[in-house]
């Protein structure tokens, strides 16, 4: 992936809040990345690492109260997000950035046929008739293989399977064309057969649109393995490490992902061996540590990590890491 | 469904399996599939059915029960006193003010010249005082005065009729006035929640404590009602005030089911999915939102119904409800309490409403049937 291209996104310093009876909880705190057009980047970590709010504050989608976007910028295409009128920031959603949920089986109103659903966001975000929309409506649904799609326009949410709603969603997703889709965990609650044909399927339709970018945000690194370019791992809210998808199944520097890819269970590895674990959980993001967010599991720590946090640093080309092992 | 016909012996190889044929055209719509179920629940059902048709008709009681004559063929030329005024001097008879149509008819059978009259099937109108009876009001039920005549010497049965559209309408149309705006608080404090919510449910509970019959006596002390001849009933100035008053009451209890769905039905995905759409709040609130939060109102509509024809009779029975001489049934029960011996005029006022009431009460009960989840029902 060429660095020299401008980037699609770039999330500078990006903090959201969650104000919470015990205080400030900082679930994002000081993310920056970039998402470059055409690219397919993953972003990984363990529940509650912030990967979730980190895309909702792309879209401020964050419930307010009890969240605020309280730093940093957001440029998408010249503008920042963060800066839009609702209005505008509405125009931006489900046509120029969209997004897909984790659940498929909640996602799409019960009261209304699939094919209003689809056609609802066209006729939003364009000026189109009915009947123009309709059709564009059923190319959809073909796109995203749903068969006899014409037919199934009239039919409701309840009348389709997990994967077949998953399917809808990402219609509907991409019903705009838009340059940025952000996955939130979206094969997470499927089934394990039907979770590569909706990989595969995100993956063709963003083949087709030569600019679009994906964020993928899972917890799986078997999926991100088979989908990224890039490969972004969040803990306690800061990105840790950020490296090419192979640099990183190869050569993990972070004692975070080295955690993480060790934990994975081995093909070709010894029967009955033990998974190797990560001690301890993930610390609460009321009461982080004040240097480095992993210290207190880390297996690699020294004294200075518990009071000093280290910036990211570039590695090899590409590859970023935070930790003061790599800062020498 | 019929029963597949069992493989024939020998063949448990065969195709057994063979998935039933799937009806496509069967709506897969939530709606349709509680109608389907509605239909299913007989008892309701047939209510319902009676209670429309018996509402449709009642539309056209001025055909139906009524002294003015259909058409009057009067010496050639043709009449038609349903729809304007006729002197009797008009059909050559003494006397002033309008064409007492039953006489004329007599008359004209007696006059034997090719003159005649097509009266209604029941010739004899709500507001009519049938003074040429013998004896003092309130009479006997008779074969011409089948449920008898009130104590202003009004017909009993045509006075029901019509007071069977009165408290129809007005029941409906507070149903719709009330709900309406109770939905829309509900659905407005529901979704934006927080200090909207805490502010409205406030002002809902001091509104809520404002005594409702006191306020009725107040303002009908202040504004007559009045009740203007030759109107129909519905279009009458005072209906249409008493209708006002209630809803302006009885909005409240519906807001706190409606608010609770919307707080429910907020925090689902496909309400997110909305947003992240770009999909505009309005439509949000009242395209996405409302439809999945309005079983509350359909289910408890009927009982609305109940309770708001309850309430007109009772403000009717009290004197504060529509002025007379408007057909109302808490009118005729209030004559017949006080004039306990004059049976017709307490048997069949009640027996009117309770049948009423009770079709109703039916149609509501399977109403909610038809919305429970649950598949199989104790009410088929």
């Amino acid at each position: 992936m060429s660095t020299k291209q401008t980037p699609l996104l770039q999330v500078r310093n990006l903090q959201t809040h969650f104000k919470t009876e015990a205080g400030w909880a900082r679930a994002v705190d000081g993310v920056s990345f970039d998402i470059f057009p055409g690219e397919v980047v993953g972003l990984v970590g363990e529940s509650g690492s912030g990967k979730s709010v980190t895309a909702l504050s792309i879209l401020r989608l964050i419930p307010d109260p009890p969240g605020k976007t309280v730093g940093g910028s957001i440029l998408y295409k010249a503008q920042d997000l963060l800066k839009l009128s609702w209005e505008e920031i509405r125009n931006v959603r489900g046509n120029e950035i969209s997004m897909i949920f984790q659940e498929p089986m909640t996602s799409l109103n019960p009261v209304f046929t699939i094919g209003m659903q689809i056609m609802e966001v066209i006729l939003e975000h364009n000026k189109v008739s009915r009947k123009e929309a309709f059709d564009r409506a059923v190319r959809m649904l073909e796109l995203v293989g749903i068969p006899a799609a014409a037919n199934r326009m009239n039919d409701y949410p309840h009348q389709f399977s997990g994967g077949m709603r998953q399917r809808v969603m990402i219609a509907i997703a991409l019903a705009c064309d838009p340059s940025l889709l952000i996955a939130d965990e979206p094969t997470t609650a499927l089934d394990v057969t039907i979770q590569a044909q909706i990989l595969e399927l995100m993956l063709k339709v963003k083949d087709e649109r030569k600019d679009a970018a994906i964020l993928l945000i899972t917890h799986n690194l078997a999926v991100v393995a088979e989908t990224c370019h890039r490969v972004m791992v969040m803990y306690g809210g800061k990105i840790q490490e950020i490296a090419p998808v192979r640099e990183l199944f190869r050569n993990p520097t972070h004692p975070y992902t080295k955690g993480l890819l060790a934990s994975l269970p081995a093909v070709d590895g010894a029967r009955h061996a033990r998974l190797t674990t990560i001690p301890g959980n993930v610390p609460s993001i009321l009461d982080l540590p004040a240097g480095c967010k992993f210290a207190t599991r880390c297996p690699e720590r020294l004294e200075k990590c518990f009071t000093y946090e280290p910036e990211l640093i570039e590695v090899s080309p590409g590859h970023w890491v935070r930790c003061v092992l790599v800062e020498k | 469904m019929t029963q597949e016909a069992p493989p024939p012996v020998g063949t448990t190889q065969g195709t057994v399996g063979t998935p039933p044929a799937v009806a496509r055209d069967r709506s897969g719509s939530v709606f349709r599939r509680r109608l389907r179920k509605f239909r299913t629940l007989k008892r309701g059902y047939y209510s319902f059915l009676l209670i429309a048709v018996a509402y449709a008709i009642s539309f056209m009681l001025p055909l139906l029960v009524n002294n003015k004559a259909l058409v009057v063929h009067y010496e050639g030329s043709y009449f038609f006193p349903i729809r304007e005024y006729h002197a009797a001097s008009e059909f050559g008879i003494e006397g002033f003010g309008e064409a007492n149509y039953r006489d004329l008819k007599k008359k004209f059978a007696e006059d034997g010249k090719g003159n005649w009259v097509l009266m209604p099937p029941y010739p004899y109108s709500p507001l009519e005082n049938l003074l040429e009876l013998p004896g003092n009001p309130p009479h006997r039920p008779s074969w011409e005065h089948i449920f008898g005549t009130d104590t202003a010497g009004r017909d009993v049965f045509a006075r029901l009729a019509y007071g069977f559209n009165v408290s129809l309408t007005f029941a409906l149309l507070v149903l719709l006035f009330a709900d309406g705006f109770g939905v829309m608080v509900g659905a407005i404090l529901g979704y934006f929640g927080s200090l909207t919510d805490i502010i409205g449910q406030r002002m809902i509970e001091i509104w809520s404590a404002l005594p409702f019959l006191y306020t009725i006596i107040i303002i009908s002390s202040i504004i007559v009602p009045t009740y203007t001849p030759g109107r129909n009933l519905v279009l009458q100035q005072s209906f249409w005030l008493l209708i006002g008053i209630l809803s302006i009451f009885y909005w409240i209890s519906i807001t706190y089911y409606v608010r609770g769905e919307f707080y429910r039905e907020k925090a689902k995905d496909y309400v997110g999915a909305a947003i992240a759409m770009g999909v505009s709040e309005p439509k949000i609130i009242f395209k996405h939102i409302l439809p999945n939060a309005l079983t509350p109102v359909v289910s408890f509509a009927p009982f609305t119904i109940v309770l708001n024809i309850t309430a007109l009779v009772a403000l009717d029975f009290l004197g504060f409800g529509l002025p007379a001489p408007t057909p109302s049934w808490g009118e005729l029960i209030g004559q017949g309490v006080s004039n306990l011996t004059s049976w017709w005029l307490v048997l069949f006022p009640i027996g009117a409403m309770f049948l009423t009431l009770l079709l109703i009460v039916l149609i509501g009960e399977a109403v909610r049937e038809a919305f429970d989840p649950k598949e199989y029902s104790r009410l088929r």
